[in-house]
């Protein structure tokens, strides 16, 4: 456990050092440096007041130093705490990766087996073609289409942003607004699911304990169900967690899509900016949450099949 | 063949899959399915349309025309024009070229790198081994996406960053792909008996060992062209991939989705070529995983 635990901080580590040496290295400084109203003059003041002209190294651990009291430094564009510009952001991403992650597993879990006890018949294929659509559509299209027929054609559904501005902000404005994008994010995810859940199934099908659980003459559902779901969900935990990374950005891309005031949105606009501060707190922040999750889902593993220990 | 032939052949295939004449039935199976004839029907069409496309199209990819801005599907613009009176299919075209050159270059990166980490982390083992596991492992689990998004900004979106990037973090699969392989082969009697002659280390991974990988990594690179034409389409449509005026398919939709009240049908085509050439390039991934190997 301790060992994971280090190797997780080892990772993001890496990424943090990779990242900042990247973006201080990159060709050309800060959007507000290279400002025309600034001169050459006020633009070498401000990147000392902002500590850019000391060493490379002194700069990261001065910067890591703040990290680990919990500060991630003021945003160069806006002047305001990175941490505040963040937690702002965050909700907004979290709510919808999370209905998206919920929306296909909820999905993938039925299709999978269906597909799995209905192996080769026009069901499955049906099921196998769309999971394959789902690998193979860019996602950010799919949002398009959708708005324009939801949103342009129909007029079911809004075309974007987290809630009606001015009009009536309740419960189910957020939930309408919600449906389309985390239908976006759920997609990819949803497809990898039901081929995993349909190759888990049929593999533990094959099972002794299945063949037994058929001789005791138990009704399908119950042998389909009780016996082979039960035992095909286990390894799944540890493709939800593979998974995290791609959700990440899927919802960073679906956000753009749809307007959604999210933390991926954020990340972008900051990258185009050169807002070192935002950008190294954004990419430190999302991937040790994804390394977390990543972490957790090992400890559920671990937890609920006592055949698997940790090395 | 006759009947009996065909299932006595089938038998021995299955006992033993690996020797000589193993490929040809390999590609018989692989030819025997619908899905990847058709695959490879439409990626060999695109391929030579786009490699022709100054020739095939009368018209050019960049040259703006006020007059006929947004003009629906029409039979003199087959697909439509775009808000800037310039004809969809011939950028389409043109965007294949641009689109498909930097999804095969990333790939053949990534497949060099993987084919290379894994094959000599599975070979030689110990602490090698640890560290490009450790590697793959911890690429796996961060969001890459936004390493992306920071250093195409830093660097400047050009089709040689896109490609290093996209290539620098896409050898992961493969790598772990030909790691378990290789270590499977390297203790086989064949390789041992190499060994036994007095073959160097290197003469027989290379001779002996990575042949057997070849057909995991051709799945593997089916797999990763798929995986760069999405990647490189999500972040041309962000801005941060090619650059207009140069046509990509990414690109194409950005703008699209400014018109998409005015002109509905702009968005529709670009994003149906990607759909298919990427359909195309994962429906062959999976006919040769099936063709290579008929147990999985």
């Amino acid at each position: 456990m301790l060992v994971r635990l280090a190797q997780a901080l080892l990772v993001l580590m890496l990424v943090s050092v990779i990242t900042f040496v990247i973006i201080h290295r990159a060709p050309g400084g800060p959007a507000i440096l290279a400002d025309p109203m600034v001169t050459r003059d006020q633009a070498r003041e401000m990147a000392r007041t902002l500590g850019l002209d000391r060493p490379l190294h002194v700069q990261y651990l001065a910067w890591m130093g703040n990290v680990l009291r919990g500060r991630l430094g003021i945003s160069f564009s806006t002047n305001q705490s990175v941490t505040t510009l963040i937690g702002q952001r965050l909700p907004a991403t979290l709510v919808l990766s999370g209905a998206g992650l919920v929306l296909a597993l909820v999905l993938a879990v039925p299709l999978g087996v269906l597909s799995a006890v209905r192996r080769n018949t026009w069901v499955d294929h049906l099921v196998s073609s769309v999971a394959m659509f789902g690998l193979s559509v860019p996602v950010f299209w799919l949002g398009l289409v959708l708005i324009l027929v939801f949103a342009v054609q129909l007029r079911w559904l809004p075309a974007g942003g987290m809630l009606t501005i001015g009009g009536p902000s309740g419960v189910g404005d957020r939930l309408t607004h919600l449906v389309l994008p985390a239908f976006v994010v759920s997609v990819f995810g949803l497809a990898q699911l039901t081929r995993y859940m349909r190759s888990s199934i049929i593999g533990v099908l094959s099972e002794d304990y299945v063949r037994t659980a058929w001789a005791k003459g138990l009704p399908r559902w119950r042998v389909w169900y009780r016996h082979a779901l039960a035992n095909a969900l286990l390894p799944m935990i540890t493709v939800v967690g593979l998974m995290l990374p791609q959700l990440a950005a899927g919802a960073a891309i679906t956000e753009t899509v749809f307007a959604w005031p999210g933390i991926g949105r954020l990340a972008i606009e900051a990258a185009f900016q050169r807002d070192y501060p935002l950008i190294m707190g954004i990419t430190l922040l999302v991937s040790a949450l994804v390394v977390a999750a990543n972490l957790l889902t090992d400890l559920a593993y671990v937890y609920l099949d006592p055949r698997v220990r940790l090395r | 063949m006759s009947r009996v032939e065909g299932r006595a052949d089938r038998i021995v295939g299955e006992a033993a899959p690996r020797r000589p004449g193993a490929s040809q039935r390999a590609l018989r199976r692989f030819l025997r399915r619908p899905p990847a004839l058709l695959a490879t029907a439409f990626l060999g069409c695109l391929g030579l349309t786009a490699a022709l496309a100054p020739r095939v199209s009368p018209y050019s990819p960049e040259a703006i025309d006020l007059s006929n801005m947004s003009a629906p599907p029409s039979l003199v613009h087959w697909l439509g024009t775009d808000e800037n009176g310039r004809d969809v299919l011939t950028r389409i075209l043109h965007g294949a070229r641009i689109s498909l050159a930097v999804a095969l270059v990333s790939m053949l990166i990534a497949v060099t790198l993987g084919t290379v980490l894994g094959s000599v982390a599975g070979y030689f083992g110990g602490w090698v081994d640890r560290v490009v596991s450790q590697l793959v492992d911890g690429m796996l689990a961060i969001p890459l996406f936004f390493l992306w998004l920071m250093t195409l900004t830093s660097l400047g979106p050009s089709p040689a960053t896109i490609v290093l990037v996209l290539g620098a973090t896409g050898w992961m699969q493969v790598a772990r792909v030909v790691r378990s392989e290789v270590l499977r082969v390297r203790e086989l009697e064949y390789t041992q008996a190499a060994r036994a002659l007095g073959a160097p280390e290197a003469v027989v991974l290379a001779r002996h060992v990575l042949p057997q990988a070849v057909p995991s990594v051709v799945v593997g690179a089916a797999l990763a062209t798929a995986f760069a034409i999405l990647s490189e389409s999500a972040l041309s449509y962000l801005g941060i991939g090619i650059q207009p005026p140069a046509p990509s398919w990414g690109n194409m939709l950005s703008t699209a989705q400014q018109s998409v009240w005015e002109a509905p049908w702009l968005p529709v085509f670009p994003g149906l070529f990607i759909l298919a050439t990427v359909l195309a390039f994962n429906a062959l991934g999976d006919a040769l995983r099936d063709a290579v190997d008929p147990t999985a």
